[in-house]
């Protein structure tokens, strides 16, 4: 127990021998000095922070904090998914949100029913991986039909999610 | 010279009024508002309130054209932390 941006508490703690430094307090520049410490002081090769002002984001980078969590973009994102929580579920994210994958159900009024795939006006960068239809799982072509009641499920940036949730869940 | 100083404690408010007395633009940014009254009455530079930690304050302070950035927080990590906004962003 003691203040981490001591260089003496964090050799205690053993940070010579440290893979992987990780500092999660509330305070940037808390975190950033613990980071820089341990890389210069005791040679810690990844570092990881968080990082609760997002425009510190870039400093951090720039320094060669390894890891960044940027607090704000991780509580919006996880906001976001619950707003949207009705008709979306089995939602993960790859690479700190950078790509999300997420399941939603065609409501009978969406724009996508009895179309086949092909000719649902979608943006480039969402991908279909599969319909899931009276618990049977097909992997989507252009010429699959989509159903009301079908779950589909969307591989997509997170930017794009809303547009793809919007054409299968149908217009709220 | 256009000095920016980070911190109004002892140093900061001593070196602003030095500063300032021979001949320096200065501005001090501070987030206590009540020491700026360790200023001298006839400072002639200007005072920022707010967080220097934070990157409008510092664009507050006109710091992308200072010459010289004095950081003097009672706060080592603080210190670290804007010293190297000011390098890394302006």
């Amino acid at each position: 127990m003691g203040d981490a941006t001591d260089k003496n508490i964090l050799e205690d703690a053993g940070a010579y021998k440290a893979d992987n430094l990780v500092s999660l307090t509330q305070k940037d520049y808390n975190n950033l000095f613990i980071c820089k410490m341990a890389m210069n002081y005791f040679g810690v090769e990844k570092t990881t922070a968080l990082v609760n002002n997002p425009e510190n984001e870039e400093l951090f980078n720039t320094l060669g904090i390894t890891g960044i969590f940027n607090i704000t973009d991780l509580i919006s994102s996880i906001i976001e998914q619950n707003v949207a929580a009705d008709d979306v579920s089995n939602l993960t994210l790859i690479e700190e949100g950078k790509l999300s994958i997420f399941q939603v159900e065609v409501s009978p009024n969406s724009e996508a029913v009895n179309k086949e795939i092909k000719e649902i006006e979608l943006p480039l960068t969402i991908v279909l991986g599969g319909i899931i239809r009276n618990g049977d799982i097909t992997i989507p072509r252009g010429g699959s039909k989509v159903q009301a009641g079908d779950k589909i499920v969307i591989i997509s940036l997170p930017e794009e999610q809303a547009k793809a949730i919007k054409v299968f869940g149908g217009e709220e | 010279m256009f000095i920016v100083i980070v911190g109004c404690g002892r140093t900061g408010s001593l070196l602003a009024e030095n500063l300032s007395r021979s001949g320096h633009e200065v501005v001090v940014i501070e987030h206590d508002p009540e020491s700026f009254s360790s200023l001298p009455v006839d400072f002639s530079g200007f005072q920022i309130e707010g967080d220097a930690a934070e990157n409008d304050i510092l664009k507050e302070g006109k710091i992308e054209s200072a010459d010289l950035v004095i950081i003097s927080t009672g706060n080592d990590q603080i210190n670290y932390l804007v010293a190297q906004l000011a390098k890394v962003n302006f």
